[in-house]
């Protein structure tokens, strides 16, 4: 099965999150902010990631340039309650592909993880 | 330091766009019909409103809960949500169906709360930002308790202007009444006056 990270400081949301995923064959790593989220990612196989922005200490910007800065190839998709325009073209300039407003409905979590992930060979 | 009658019209038209998209993605995450409306919007002084206030007594012995972001960028200030802790007890067990939520803090109501105010707080402050064109910088939303006054001082430190919405949820033929509160720095509330001017 597939390793699904989701960093976000909110309970509510990682488990929304995490019920719909669980649902649909996948396994839930959770984190609580971009630290959190970097050493789960260094001590877990993690096929996707879904990215919070705003969180305590180390916010998502904080482990969108450590994964950068490692050339890491996992895809990465922002959830965000940020609807500010300016906010989704900044995350694009950092090359995220998939800026999505909380809550995301349950399509469009499988279907950004069908689009992104990597199929295996 | 005044809105003219079409600032104030304006204004509160963006609130009402951010009230109406977040009752959208209420509904969505909690699978739950909600229905949010803001029956009055008051905008003043806080020196004045703090004096209005101080005769209300109820805020002497009502304990609060609150959800408030600050906000930094062309105007700054800190946007709050406010509940008696009676009420927000009853909210959160209402759109949860739990019945055993009490008033005490605990994880699940502080966890609910702090993200039904980060929605409603993002989806108000991004609605202004993004029909006035300008980007804001936000805090994390921070969950507190404590009386109305208390709470009032710790968002309004350093600000001068005070945009109040009177707030209702309606779930499941419950009505929990709440405060929308936005305050603004002097000079911020001068910027904001400019670019509500560009839009009307």
């Amino acid at each position: 099965m597939k390793n699904i990270l989701i960093v976000d400081d909110s309970i509510i949301m990682r488990n929304w999150i995490k019920k719909i995923l669980s649902n649909n064959n996948y396994d839930c790593i959770e984190a609580k902010n971009g630290l959190d989220g970097l050493n789960k990612i260094e001590q877990n196989n993690i096929d996707f990631v879904f990215l919070d922005l705003l969180m305590p200490e180390y916010d998502g910007f904080y482990l969108l340039e450590k994964l950068k800065e490692q050339k890491s190839e996992v895809p990465v998709v922002i959830l965000s309650a940020d609807i500010q325009i300016s906010s989704k073209q900044k995350c694009e300039k950092l090359g995220i592909k998939e800026f999505i407003n909380k809550p995301p409905s349950k399509e469009k979590l499988l279907m950004v993880l069908e689009k992104y992930m990597k199929k295996d060979d | 330091m005044d809105l003219s009658f079409e600032q104030t019209e304006a204004l509160k038209e963006l609130i009402n766009i951010g009230v109406g998209r977040a009752a959208s993605t209420l509904n969505e995450m909690l699978n739950t019909h909600i229905t949010l409306k803001i029956p009055r919007i008051s905008i003043q002084k806080i020196e004045e409103y703090i004096k209005e206030r101080s005769y209300n007594k109820e805020d002497e012995i009502e304990p609060y809960s609150s959800v408030q972001m600050k906000f930094e960028g062309p105007f700054a200030g800190s946007a709050g949500l406010l509940f008696p802790n009676k009420s927000a007890a009853k909210l959160v067990s209402t759109l949860l169906n739990e019945a055993d939520i009490t008033d005490q803090m605990d994880e699940l109501k502080t966890g609910t709360l702090s993200e039904i105010g980060n929605i409603l707080i993002n989806s108000i402050m991004g609605a202004i930002s993004n029909i006035l064109d300008s980007h804001l910088d936000y805090s994390v939303a921070e969950y507190s308790e404590g009386k109305y006054k208390q709470i009032l001082q710790q968002s309004t430190e350093n600000s001068s202007i005070l945009l109040i919405a009177e707030t209702q949820f309606e779930a499941k033929k419950m009505r929990i009444s709440g405060e929308i509160i936005i305050v603004f720095t002097l000079k911020s509330f001068g910027i904001l006056k400019q670019a509500l001017d560009n839009i009307i």
